[in-house]
Parts: C-alpha cells; sequence; structure tokens
C-alpha cells in the first residue's frame, strides 16, 4: 500500500535542476535513495520532510499534502527526519536535546516524555551517554543522537538523510537492526552512498541521476542491471573499460570482458555503476 | 496508481497546550543557563558594592539595583539573542523546520523568557536586600522604583528574543548589546541635570531623593518602561501578527511619550525654596535621647542611633548643669541645631568618618564655633546642606574665609572633646585631617593641649569644663586656663583673623 506519492515534483536552484519532473510512489517498509552527488536525492528528502517547498509537482504522504499549511503540520506530527547535519544544540546534554526536541514534537506530558527519551536513547545505544553535553559526544554518537531524535514519538514516516555516516562497523549493524524493524510497520525512506547498506536493509532501491528515477525496484534488480557485465582476471585490462583491483589481487572490470576475463557475480555497486552510464565510468578509468 | 494509505491522525495536543509546554520548557532552559546566574550574581555584587560605603536607603537602593538590573538585563539580550537564534547558530534550521511546533509558536514560546527574567531579576534584588542587613534602606520606600529594577531585565530578555528573531546571526546579539550601551552611555552627556529629557529615557531613576516625602513621579517612569517591554515584544511577534503587534508598538510608543512628558510636567523643580518644606522642622520627627534631642526625617528614624553614637560621648563629657544641648536635626533647621544630611558611612572607616564628622559638627554647634559656609544667617539653617539641593551649576557650597582659633580654650576643649568621641582619642589627635570645626584654623600647640588633657584624669577636665564652660563659649584666650595641666600659655593669633 502507497504510504507516499511524489508527482511531477520539479525543484530548481538558479539554473541548476534538482529534481526533473519526479514521480515516485512508496509504501511501509525501507526504500534506499541511491545516487551520486548532487542526484537530487537531498532535495527530495527536504521536500518530504516539509522542509523545502518544491517549485511544482506535488508530494503526498498519509494522505496529506504539506503545500496546505494544516496538512504540512499533520504530516510533520507524523514524521521523523535526519538531515545530513542535524544541528545539535553542542551546549545541551544527549538526554536534554531529546527532551526539547519531544517538546517540540508536541509530547507535553513530561513522565511520558521521559520515558519517550529513554527508549530512543536505548534504540541508538546512548544511555550511558544521556548527561553528556553534544559537543563532547563523537561523531558517531551525534549521529546516533540525531537519528534518535527522528525516532522520537515513533513517527509513521521516516526521512533518513545519509544516516549511516560517521557509523563504525558495530554501531552499523546495530543502526540496521533498528531500521529494518522500523521497517516493518513504518515508511523508512534513506539516502545512501554505501551500498552495501542497501543491500542489507532495502527491499526497494531508487537510484536518482540529475533529478530523475533512473532504477526503481528491488536491490537484486540493481544488481542484475550489471548482469554478464562484471569480470575478474589476473592483468590490468587495456582500453575504455572500468576497474579496480580487488582485496585478492585480482582486477575486477565492468563493461566488456577483458582477455583471459572470467564472469563474476555482479553487485548492487556493480549495477550502480553500469547504471549511471558511461560519465562515471570515465571517471573511474580516468583515475 | 496504487491505492494510498490513509490512516487516522494520531490525537493532536490543542494549540495552547503545546505553546504552553514548550513555553515551560524555554523558562527552565533558561533557569538552568549558567550565564543567567552569572549576570544575576554580577547584578548582586555590583549593587551590594556600590552601597557598600553607605547606610543604605530606598533612592540610592533602588539606584545601584537598577543599575545592576541593567547589567543583568545586558546579560538577558545576550541570552535571548542566542535562544531566539539557536536553530540558525547550529544548522538545526532543517530539522527544527519538520518539527510540528511552528516558528511562531517557538518565538511565543520564547517569549516565556520575559517573566522568567522577572523572577531571576525579584530573586537579584531580594538577595541585594538581605545582603543589606542587619541594615535595612531608610528614607521613603518607593515601590515604582524598586518594580523598575524588575521590569529593565524583562525589556532586556524581550529585546533578546525580538533581536534574535529577526537578526539570527551571531554577531546581531553583541552587536545589539554594544548599540544599545553606547545610547544609553551617550544619555547623561546629552543632558546632566535631573529633569532632562535624556535623563528621563535614562531607565533607572538615578537622581538622589532630595528629601524622603517630595514627590517624584516614578509610577509615570515604571509606565514608561512598561511601554519599552511593550515594544520589544511586539517587535518579536511582528512577523506573526503584523496588525495587531504594529498596533500595539505605536500605542506604547505614544504611552512612552506620555510618561516622559509626564514626568518632565510633574518632576518638582528642585531649589531651596521648593524644598525647604520638605526638609524643615515640619517635615522631621523628633525623639529625645538622653539629654538630646533628634529629629529624623521621614523613613530616617533608625539612623538616629547612628548619630546618638556619635553625639553621646561628647554630651556624657559635658558638666551636668549643661542645658539647652544642640538638637540634631536631618534636613535643615534653626542657627542652634547641628544639621544632618542623608548621607551615612558604613562599615569600618566610612562609618567612622560619618561619626566624626557628626561629633565635629556637634562640638562646633555646642561651642558656637564659627560654620564652614560663608555669608548665611547661621549654621545648620539651610536646606542647600542637602548635598542634593544645590543650586544648578554648583558643585559645594562656597566656604567663608578661614579664622584662626589658635590659642583659644575653646579650640583646645573641642579637641578634646572630639577625641572622646573615638575610640583612641590620643591616635585620632595625629591625624589633623579628621580635626575639622567649621573653618577654624588651629597649630600643633591647641593639640599637643588637648593630649595634655587626655593624659590627665578625666574627672580633673570635666572639672574645669565645668569651671569654665561660659568661658568655652566664646573666642576668649586660654591664658594659664591650663596650666595645671602643664600646658603653657599658647600662642594666641593676633589681627583680624581670629576666629570671633
Amino acid at each position: 500500500m502507497t504510504t507516499v506519492r511524489i508527482q511531477g515534483l520539479g525543484k530548481r536552484y538558479g539554473s541548476t535542476i534538482a529534481l526533473d519532473d519526479l514521480d515516485l510512489e512508496i509504501g511501509v517498509g525501507v526504500t534506499g535513495l541511491l545516487g551520486p552527488n548532487g542526484a537530487g536525492k537531498t532535495t527530495l528528502l527536504r521536500c518530504l520532510a516539509t522542509a523545502l517547498a518544491p517549485d511544482r509537482g506535488r508530494v503526498e504522504a498519509y494522505g496529506l499534502d504539506p503545500a496546505a499549511a494544516a496538512q504540512r503540520t499533520a504530516l510533520r506530527r507524523r514524521l521523523g527526519y535526519l538531515p545530513q547535519d542535524p544541528g545539535l544544540y553542542p551546549n545541551f546534554s544527549a538526554a536534554a536535546l531529546l527532551d526539547y526536541v519531544a517538546v517540540l514534537k508536541e509530547m507535553t506530558d513530561a513522565r511520558r516524555r521521559r520515558a519517550e527519551v529513554r527508549r530512543v536513547l536505548e534504540e541508538v545505544g546512548l544511555t550511558d551517554r544521556a548527561s553528556v553535553k553534544v559537543r563532547k559526544l563523537s561523531g558517531g554518537m551525534r549521529q546516533r543522537l540525531g537519528l534518535a531524535q527522528a525516532l522520537l514519538g515513533e513517527p509513521d514516516l521516516l526521512i533518513l538523510d545519509e544516516p549511516t555516516v560517521g557509523l563504525d562497523p558495530e554501531q552499523r549493524m546495530l543502526f540496521r537492526a533498528l531500521i529494518s524493524r522500523l521497517g516493518e510497520t513504518r515508511t523508512v525512506l534513506l539516502s545512501t552512498h554505501q551500498t552495501e547498506d542497501v543491500g542489507a536493509l532495502c527491499e526497494r532501491v531508487v537510484v536518482m541521476r540529475q533529478g530523475r528515477a533512473v532504477y526503481d525496484g528491488t536491490p537484486r534488480g540493481l544488481a542484475e542491471q550489471a548482469e554478464g557485465q562484471v569480470w575478474l582476471s589476473a592483468e590490468a585490462p587495456d582500453g575504455n573499460r572500468m576497474y579496480w583491483r580487488n582485496a585478492d589481487g585480482e582486477f575486477r572490470t565492468l563493461g566488456a570482458q577483458p582477455p583471459n576475463g572470467t564472469p563474476a557475480r555482479p553487485s548492487i555497486e556493480d549495477g550502480y555503476l553500469m547504471l549511471l552510464g558511461p560519465e562515471i565510468a570515465a571517471g573511474v578509468v580516468a583515475r | 496508481m496504487t491505492a494510498m494509505l490513509s490512516e487516522p491522525a494520531p490525537a493532536v495536543t490543542p494549540a495552547r497546550v503545546a505553546t504552553t509546554s514548550l513555553a515551560l520548557k524555554e523558562a527552565r532552559l533558561l533557569l538552568g543557563t549558567s550565564t543567567l546566574w552569572l549576570g544575576v550574581g554580577l547584578a548582586v555584587a555590583l549593587c551590594t558594592a556600590w552601597g557598600w560605603t553607605t547606610e543604605p536607603r530606598w533612592d540610592t537602593f533602588t539606584a545601584n539595583s537598577g543599575m545592576a538590573s541593567l547589567v543583568l538585563a545586558g546579560f538577558l539580550v545576550l541570552i535571548g539573542h542566542l535562544a531566539a537564534s539557536r536553530d540558525h547558530r547550529h544548522g538545526a534550521t532543517d530539522s527544527a523546520r519538520t518539527l510540528p511546533a511552528s516558528t511562531r509558536r517557538r518565538t511565543v514560546a520564547l517569549l516565556a523568557l520575559i517573566p522568567t527574567a522577572a523572577a531571576a531579576a525579584a530573586l537579584a534584588v531580594g538577595a541585594e536586600l538581605v545582603l543589606l542587613m542587619p541594615a535595612w534602606p531608610a528614607g521613603a520606600f518607593d515601590p515604582w522604583l524598586l518594580t523598575a529594577a524588575v521590569v529593565i531585565p524583562m525589556v532586556g530578555a524581550g529585546l533578546g528574543v525580538a533581536v534574535g528573531s529577526w537578526l539570527p546571526s551571531t554577531p546581531s546579539g553583541p552587536l545589539t548589546l554594544f548599540g544599545v550601551a553606547a545610547v544609553l552611555a551617550l544619555l547623561p552627556v546629552l543632558g546632566s541635570s535631573a529633569g532632562a529629557l535624556s535623563w528621563l529615557l535614562f531607565p533607572v531613576v538615578i537622581d538622589e531623593n532630595v528629601a524622603p516625602e517630595i514627590p517624584r513621579p516614578t509610577g509615570w517612569h515604571l509606565v514608561y518602561l512598561i511601554a519599552l517591554l511593550v515594544v520589544v515584544t511586539a517587535v518579536a511577534v511582528l512577523r506573526y501578527w503584523r496588525l495587531v503587534a504594529a498596533v500595539a508598538v505605536v500605542l506604547a510608543v505614544v504611552v512612552a511619550v506620555v510618561a516622559v512628558r509626564r514626568q518632565q510636567a510633574e518632576r518638582l523643580p528642585i531649589t531651596p525654596d521648593t524644598v525647604a518644606a520638605y526638609l524643615d522642622e515640619s517635615a522631621q520627627q523628633c525623639e529625645v535621647r538622653g539629654s538630646v534631642t533628634y529629629c529624623a526625617l521621614h523613613g530616617y528614624g533608625r539612623w538616629i542611633s547612628l548619630w546618638q553614637g556619635a553625639v553621646e560621648p561628647i554630651v556624657r563629657a559635658l558638666p551636668p548643669n549643661v542645658t539647652n544641648l544642640p538638637v540634631v536635626r536631618q534636613g535643615s533647621g534653626p542657627a542652634t541645631s547641628v544639621v544632618v544630611d542623608q548621607h551615612w558611612g558604613r562599615h569600618g572607616t566610612w562609618a567612622r568618618d560619618s561619626r566624626l564628622d557628626l561629633s565635629a559638627e556637634y562640638i562646633r554647634v555646642l561651642l558656637d564655633m564659627p560654620e564652614q559656609l560663608a555669608g548665611k544667617p547661621g549654621p545648620g539653617s539651610l536646606p542647600e546642606r542637602n548635598r542634593a539641593v544645590l543650586p544648578k551649576g554648583s558643585m559645594e557650597l562656597s566656604t567663608g574665609p578661614r579664622c584662626s582659633g589658635a590659642g583659644q580654650l575653646r579650640t583646645v576643649m573641642a579637641l578634646w572633646l572630639l577625641a572622646q568621641s573615638d575610640t583612641d582619642g590620643r591616635a585620632l589627635l595625629g591625624d589633623r585631617e579628621k580635626l575639622r570645626f567649621g573653618r577654624v584654623d588651629f597649630g600643633q600647640a591647641e593639640i599637643e593641649a588637648a593630649r595634655r588633657l587626655l593624659d590627665a584624669p578625666r574627672g580633673r577636665v570635666e572639672a574645669l569644663l565645668n569651671e569654665k564652660w561660659a568661658l568655652l563659649r566664646s573666642p576668649a584666650p586660654a591664658g594659664d586656663a591650663l596650666a595645671a595641666f602643664g600646658v603653657a600659655e599658647l600662642p594666641v593669633s593676633s589681627g583680624g583673623s581670629a576666629c570671633q
């Protein structure tokens, strides 16, 4: 069942097109947004989170249209948003910050609010840092605190912009467990550059380029975009091919079969790179 | 196209409840700000320091407390600005914008800083009063002026929120504070008399109260401050209620102008003639302690004990048959009275200096020595003696020509009497700065003679006082009256310079 519908969404920053007539429908579960820098992922998330008004088109979430002031506020009551820069007040303690955000989320009952703060701190593994000032938290802890503020009030729609930045492998594993659990009942939309996160978390992935969705399907389907175009070889291929040396010392090539190349199983990253076309491939080759 | 899931919306918190909850949160955040308590502590410390050297009076206390509140208001300008610009400073604009609490609600909630500032200011004023203990301000209590000390920090908090709402960049707060401080510092430069417009625009009434019962339009000053508070509050919410806030600003400015005009109109011109009735005997309440009458202005009854401490040691040394002792009067009085003003030192040397000044003045009147002032009918009769009634432009009253009390018996006895009023009379006689009786000059010979008297048994000196009392109240030379104490005849000043 669709919970978020985007129709003909457009947004420009001067002469730069951030979103170009984008259509998308999202339902309950975890949806990943992949795309190079400047593809329009953050702009899309900001429009969905009601932080930014689109130039044209329509967004609808849970039957609410953020273009209408009353519905926008109603939608804000049902969403949790973790922006790229969560903007946490450095002089607040972690618990005080969450308590403040909880008040801004209209949790007026102090006892319930305290319980909710304890809950989200536990969810992100920051219970023992509750009284530590934000400025004294590490980057990963701040990212988790940002996630905690998004989780306050158990929102129906969770919008996370690069949530795994700064997380160590253990924290990332905890994060994946948390998000996948939330995705069972809620709509979670996250943007990331980590294709592993997409593979591990998302039932659905949308790849964006130049403000448009160039792929919308399953992570497996994204990997299949590179089917028959991934090769392993002992020697570096020549010609205009995209390749890199993997941990086993073999050369992994995308595109035409190199001499002595044996076919390899494509990954999500392979599919993503193939999908983004020759300009990215050329960039990799140039490096 | 698939069907859109449209679940029922969760229960919505009523806007008023949500705003109140946020306002309470903002108030608690302010109360948890160490900068606020630093400001409160500094305000209390400054007020206490400024009033440390003098016995407290309501007019000086409210002026000191008001100035200290101005310092606290400065802190609140910064705190209010930081609170209102919180999101902009930390890049939280995006996440804050996506929360159900609108910027309007957040700004309205920030107005909770204003009553919280009032509570902090009231606490500071209370602490300033407690720190006066065991003393307590004398004079006329003016509730409007005390309230002003609470309202000024409210204006500061409101100004901080208003500036933070419109100009959230970090430098705006300090720059606003600097600008306001510069304007306030300029006001006294633009006009220094108590009734000047620039002084009336100054948030604190710092001119001295000439007499406790003189009517002062301080209520209008409070109205002016409240109008300022309305202006800054309305500016803070102008973005959300344009018409109402704009009307409120206009009305408040009109009220402020009217309040200042009323102050100008109702302020009594301070001249010796206009204030005489508020300082003369009809305005004083008298009380007899021992054999001396003390008359205090309204609210100064507690100071009688202080005056008594200066006068009593002298009276105790006088012959029992001496009657018609000078009356100690606060304000103004007839020539035979000793006039004190509304200043009295507190703590250590400041208290001692006030006590010695009164002792010396009491001795001067008692022994009919010429007073300090020139060309006036008699000692202690002038309302101008109250420093706040000095004629416009003059820093102090003119003094008459000095005269010589050298060789006069009363000069020696005055010095001995003064030595009685201090715990270490001998040391006092070594401090020329403290030995002053009106316009009377004297030399080391008279001081040495007084020392000889101090060395003698007190009973012998008191007997001399008894015997020579009539002579003591005249400029008669000592002659051989002190020979029994080992004092040779003192050289007398010749010519017209001798004191009469």
